[in-house]
């Protein structure tokens, strides 16, 4: 692998564990086993960049449909005959989180997580990629493969719920 | 869009970043570099099992085939057996039974 492509990854490392994290839903084993197969995929080949967008939405996308490809994977592990198979193969894993690893999760910041995880997906997506990932909406356009106007739909209407939301959970508390 | 609104949402969102890169796995150089080996074992092993599946389906197959074909020869009823004698030859002992041996004997006829 050429010596740039490996810095931009290095130096995107934090910020890709971030996102991954959030397209496992605050998953963590799930997040490092996704971002690790992004990994692989570049190792392997299997991913290239282009070009046609800047190094950051393209890696952002691998590690999106990689997570897309964890989870239909998860989801054939937990139908009937992926666990008769995987039992038989002994390769069966929890991919549930720690619970110490849930306890070290901060109060808040688990506070955030659950109220980006009752908006809707796109929304929650665009929320992330623009307040977390400092990404613009065109950015974030490039990553969830959707127009500028939808995304700039999803943005201002999750933002709208996810204050709602927040404040709701706020006078729950109080 | 409110600027102010939009300050708060990016603090809760820089202060879950913080929080998630500290639990953020180290970078490591051979992320990038290793070898997809545990990968292809996998795989090599469903496509094991896979085939081993689909000769085990053949093989019964096979042999169910092979049991369930009945030998013509002995499958077949007598009915196609070639007759040994001629042909109507039992009706020629009924023949020379008169057929009315049981009227009185002066109603039988004798012809000359």
């Amino acid at each position: 692998m050429e010596r740039e492509t490996a810095d931009q990854l290095e130096s995107l490392h934090t910020d890709a564990f971030g996102w991954a994290l959030h397209c496992c839903g605050g998953d963590h084993s799930r997040a490092e086993d996704v971002l690790q197969n992004a990994y692989l995929k570049l190792a392997a080949g299997r991913a290239a960049h282009s070009g046609l967008s800047s190094f950051k939405t393209w890696w952002f996308g691998v590690i999106k449909f990689t997570a897309q490809e964890e989870f239909r994977r998860l989801r054939y592990r937990e139908s009937l005959l992926g666990k008769l198979l995987f039992q038989f193969s002994g390769d069966s894993q929890d991919t549930r989180p720690s619970p110490s690893r849930q306890i070290e999760l901060d109060e808040r910041t688990q506070e955030l997580r659950d109220c980006l995880s009752q908006l809707p997906a796109r929304q929650a997506e665009v929320l992330h990629l623009v307040f977390y990932q400092d990404l613009t909406l065109n950015e974030a356009s490039e990553v969830m493969k959707i127009s500028l106007g939808s995304v700039r739909q999803h943005y201002d209407r999750g933002k709208t719920r996810l204050r709602t939301l927040l404040t709701s959970s706020a006078d729950y508390e109080s | 869009m409110n600027p102010e609104n939009d300050n708060e949402l990016k603090q809760r969102f820089t202060a879950q970043r913080r929080a998630d890169t500290e639990q953020a796995p180290a970078w490591n150089p051979r992320l990038i570099e290793a070898p997809i080996k545990e990968q292809s074992f996998h795989f090599s092993k469903v496509w094991v099992m896979a085939v081993t599946t689909a000769a085990c389906l053949m093989v019964s197959l096979v042999l169910f085939h092979q049991t369930s074909t009945p030998d013509l020869v002995t499958a077949l009823p007598s009915l196609f057996e070639t007759p040994t004698e001629p042909l109507f030859a039992s009706l020629d002992d009924l023949a020379a039974v008169p057929s009315d041996f049981l009227l009185p004997s002066h109603l039988t006829l004798n012809l000359p």
